[in-house]
């Protein structure tokens, strides 16, 4: 037939981009939920001065950069968690705000937008506050402290075990209640079993690759067992690193972004490897106790380029496995 | 590492159509025949039908049906070519189908030119069956493979007519045998159907190959073949058109007719239908009953097809099934997140994504992608949760 | 392209102008961008530095354009840098008389400004066939295009970052030192730089708009 029908697609399936950030809501609201616990009604408080934040900042990038707000998209909802949940419950609004705005519109505006941002909105935005203001994202509230909903906080503020990891010494905080989340820590990376459960959650919908989170883990687990940072032994090493800082909500959150990480199977392991490597590299060598969103700007930056080179080893593998014959192999259906 | 189905599960929905048995709807009012570029036609001449009208490179063109041309026209649905358009002249009526040559006793030879008379044509590849035949016939040790491989949900334009029309399916299939002195023979069915159909381990004597796994199947026919009858050639053809290569033979009756599948939530009586060629779309519509006004109309698969607009279309070769819905199918379209969920589905292993962004963006290195081992078979569309349709950006620039 | 041939028509009117008006140095060109960044971190070091910029790039212009083109281009491009380097010396000590302490804080970028880019590209684009009047006055204007962003730079981060303006303390309790590391800078630049363009954008519609006007 002469005329040019381009073959489309009728059928689609059923996941859209709306259901994909809105799991990631789902996953996130236990933390909050889990923040409240702790923490009381300033942590709900700063959730949703985060949210609005990010929201209203969103829609106002569209109107600078000349186009359409669309009130359905969700991603910004999603970084404001994200930073807001990395921060401790005794920080200032005016921080949380600065992060926000920081996150939408420096890193994810002026790049493209949705879907064409090179980094990590919530950890440039986490980076920025962390750089700036060390000693009010770095001093944690010790759970169910009382703590003034609006203003300061008055409450003494303690050191988070990955301080004491990076002095050398030992926390003394029991690993049960490590798991559970009561300890001083980030609002919503101290709950370790809701994160884990979230992370099911989120590989059930696949919504994030299970690549990424367990490369991210097994490499920062090696490197604890290799390289201890506490002198009893590699098991108490390996317990203490993974449960302290935001390492295992970035590994679930931060690092799993699918917009800024690589999208071929074999780039996405090497991403989590090197995810791993780094965040422990900056843990041992760096300015502050956690380096997570560090290494996972930098390696944001390298993304396209293990996408690239993996499918070249990999092409080329295969050319030198099968010869030639691939080719015209593949090309008869 | 073929440990999991490869593919992508789709729901099959094929019943109730594959059910049914196969309804012919051989007398259309109206017919629409494309002409060369000569006036082979001209207004007011009467065509008689499974006759020859003119000759498109050697090959005769039959008239599918007793007409009397109407019209001579550049028709809106296809304004490039020139059509004839034929009124029926006679009422329905049940023709008398008398046997020519006995299948068990015509010779070998004489296959080939029957192929050759009645225009039988292989929709699949568009190849004619007597040119395939004549390409093969040296050849030693081969396994001769009807496909009737539907693996689109709700098409079974294929499968149908080998579950219904079986005798005629394995009559032709044994021809081919004949044809090319090969002993082995076989149907190729893709096995997950899911609805509510079962195939026997042979139909008339020939074994079936069922093909395991998910959406795209046909691309491990080959490599299933190869397992099951080592160190021979296979020569694929599509059960259609065995069909009508038995058809020929035994009644020396040309093709004029294909098999559609009418299916949708708009249509009343889905089922396989055999349709005179030309015949307009909305004829067979009405036909097969519509229950509710269709927003939208599907033609030539459900992944990788195309929509109809005009009802006036006329039935041709590659339209396998025609799904009339009565939603627009129309959803959002946000921006690529960049997921790469289509990179996982891809069968072959081209990366949609990048493809989509450098085409996107205008950005010529799409063509280090090897993007020409596209196979069409639409999952990145499918899977693309931002509703993009990536699979007509690759097709935009590999024509 | 309407707003091109009006451009054309009065170029010789803007273009001198330039440095000042639509063509920035840092902003628009991205010359100099390692003192715009790095060195910026106080008004006092912009201040200086602006000097020091001045007295090496108009000598160095008006040079320029009394050698015009008599020498072969490596030869002349090796001969402004020399000219350059000769007029440092009075640069750094009016550098040294308004803000001693600067030589040491602004390490070795204050030295850097002898090969700035601005002072070479002004030098074989222009200087070299004008004269030296003209020479002089677009050297002024890419002066004073370049000290306007480094004192905005340098009130801003000054301001934000240690609380003081030209060294002294306002008594803000809030700072973010943060602000006074170079990634900062960056980001800096590139808003201003933004902004620059938008401004542009502005200037041409409104260019645009006269010229459809007029040929009405």
């Amino acid at each position: 037939m002469s005329k040019k029908t381009r073959l489309t697609a009728q059928l689609r399936a059923r996941d859209t981009s709306a259901v994909i950030m809105g799991d990631m809501i789902i996953a996130l609201v236990p933390l909050c939920v889990m923040a409240f616990y702790y923490y009381g009604l300033r942590a709900a408080l700063l959730t949703l001065t985060a949210v609005a934040v990010s929201y209203a900042a969103d829609m106002a990038g569209y109107a600078i950069r000349g186009k359409l707000p669309n009130p359905k998209d969700l991603s910004s909802i999603v970084t404001g968690l994200i930073v807001v949940l990395m921060m401790p419950a005794s920080v200032p609004y005016f921080i949380v705000v600065l992060a926000c705005l920081f996150a939408i519109l420096v890193m994810k505006h002026p790049f493209g937008g949705l879907g064409n941002n090179v980094f990590n909105p919530a950890a440039g935005g986490f980076a920025f506050v962390a750089i700036s203001f060390p000693q009010s994202v770095f001093t944690y509230p010790v759970p169910f402290a009382q703590l003034e909903p609006f203003g300061n906080v008055t409450a003494a503020l303690v050191e988070s075990p990955a301080f004491t990891l990076k002095l050398g010494g030992l926390p003394t905080y029991d690993p049960v209640q490590m798991l559970l989340g009561n300890y001083p820590g980030p609002m919503g990376a101290t709950n370790i079993l809701v994160i884990l459960t979230c992370l099911l959650f989120l590989l059930y919908r696949k919504s994030v690759d299970w690549r990424i989170p367990v490369g991210f883990v097994g490499a920062s687990a090696l490197i604890a067992v290799l390289f201890p940072r506490i002198v009893l032994g590699a098991e108490y090493s390996v317990l203490y690193e993974l449960l302290s800082g935001s390492l295992l909500f970035g590994a679930v959150f931060v690092v799993t972004d699918p917009v800024t990480g690589p999208k071929t199977r074999a780039g996405r392991w090497l991403y989590g490897i090197l995810a791993g490597v780094a965040t422990l590299l900056f843990r041992h060598f760096g300015g502050f106790e956690e380096g997570l969103c560090f290494a996972v700007l930098i390696l944001n930056s390298l993304s396209h380029v293990m996408d690239r080179e993996t499918t070249r080893l990999s092409r080329y593998l295969r050319r030198w496995m099968h010869g030639d014959a691939q080719l015209s192999e593949e090309k008869s259906k | 590492m073929q440990l999991r189905k490869k593919g992508v599960p789709l729901e099959q929905r094929k019943d109730p159509a594959i059910s049914r048995p196969i309804a012919h709807y051989l007398f259309p009012k109206k017919a629409y025949l494309r002409l060369p570029g000569d006036a082979a036609l001209k207004h007011g001449d009467q065509v008689q039908i499974d006759e020859p009208v003119f000759t498109v490179k050697n090959q005769a063109v039959f008239s599918p049906i007793d007409a009397m041309v109407e019209e001579i026209l550049r028709p809106s649905f296809d304004p490039d070519h020139t059509y004839a358009a034929l009124r029926n002249t006679v009422t329905p009526t049940q023709r008398q189908v008398i046997q020519i040559n006995d299948p068990e006793t015509v010779e070998a030879d004489r296959i080939l030119g029957f192929a050759k008379k009645c225009s039988v044509l292989d929709a699949m590849d568009g190849e004619f069956l007597y040119q395939k035949l004549e390409r093969l016939q040296d050849k030693r040790k081969l396994v001769i493979v009807g496909d009737a491989i539907d693996d689109e949900p709700m098409v079974s334009s294929r499968v149908g007519p080998l579950l219904k029309l079986t005798a005629e399916a394995a009559g032709g299939l044994r021809l081919v045998q004949r044809a090319l002195d090969a002993t082995e023979g076989c149907f190729a069915v893709f096995g997950d159907s899911g609805d509510a159909v079962r195939f026997p381990k042979t139909l008339s004597g020939i074994p079936v190959v069922k093909l395991r796994g998910h959406y795209p199947a046909r691309l491990r026919l080959k490599n299933e073949i190869k397992k099951r009858y080592p160190g021979r050639q296979s020569v694929i053809i599509s059960v259609p058109a065995l069909i009508h290569l038995y058809r020929a033979v035994v009644y020396e009756k040309p093709q004029s007719s294909t098999f559609v599948t009418v299916a949708g939530d708009a249509v009343a009586n889905p089922a396989n239908v055999e349709v005179a060629l030309g015949t307009p779309v909305g004829e067979v519509l009405r036909f097969a009953g519509l229950a509710k006004e269709p927003k939208r109309l599907i033609a030539g698969g459900t992944m990788a097809g195309y929509r109809i607009t005009d009802t006036e279309t006329p039935v041709r070769y590659g339209l396998r099934c025609l799904i009339a819905d009565t939603s627009d199918g129309r959803r959002t379209r946000y921006e690529c997140i960049g997921c790469a969920r289509c990179v996982k589905a891809c069968p072959v292993g081209i990366n949609p994504y990048l493809a989509y962004r450098y085409i996107d963006g205008k950005n010529r290195r799409y063509r280090w992608l090897e993007l020409d081992k596209c196979i069409k078979c639409g999952l990145c569309s499918y899977i693309c949760p931002s509703n993009i349709d990536v699979a007509s950006y690759i097709q935009s620039v590999l024509d | 392209m309407g707003m091109l041939s009006y451009l054309k028509k009065n170029r010789n009117k803007m273009r001198l102008i330039e440095g000042m008006s639509y063509r920035n140095p840092i902003l628009i060109c991205g010359f100099a961008l390692a003192p715009a960044i790095m060195i910026t971190t106080s008004l006092k070091n912009s201040v200086a530095m602006t000097l020091a910029f001045l007295v090496v790039t108009l000598p160095t212009l008006v040079a320029a354009s009394l050698i015009k083109s008599r020498l072969p281009q490596w030869l002349r491009t090796v001969l402004y840098a020399l000219i350059a380097s000769v007029f440092y010396i009075p640069a750094l000590a009016l550098v040294r008389q308004v803000h001693p302490l600067g030589v040491d804080l602004m390490g070795i970028y204050l030295p850097l400004v002898v090969i700035n880019s601005v002072v070479l590209s002004r030098a074989e684009r222009f200087a070299r066939r004008n004269q030296p009047q003209w020479a002089l006055i677009d050297g002024l204007c890419y002066t004073v295009g370049f000290g306007f962003v480094l004192c905005v730079l340098g009130v801003l981060r000054e301001l934000i970052g240690a609380g003081s303006i030209w060294g002294v303390s306002l008594g803000l309790d809030q700072r973010t030192p943060a602000v006074l590391l170079p990634f900062a800078g960056f980001m800096l630049v590139a808003f201003l730089a933004a902004g620059a363009q938008f401004f542009n954008h502005l200037l041409r519609k409104r260019i645009y708009h006269r010229q459809s006007e007029e040929v009405k």
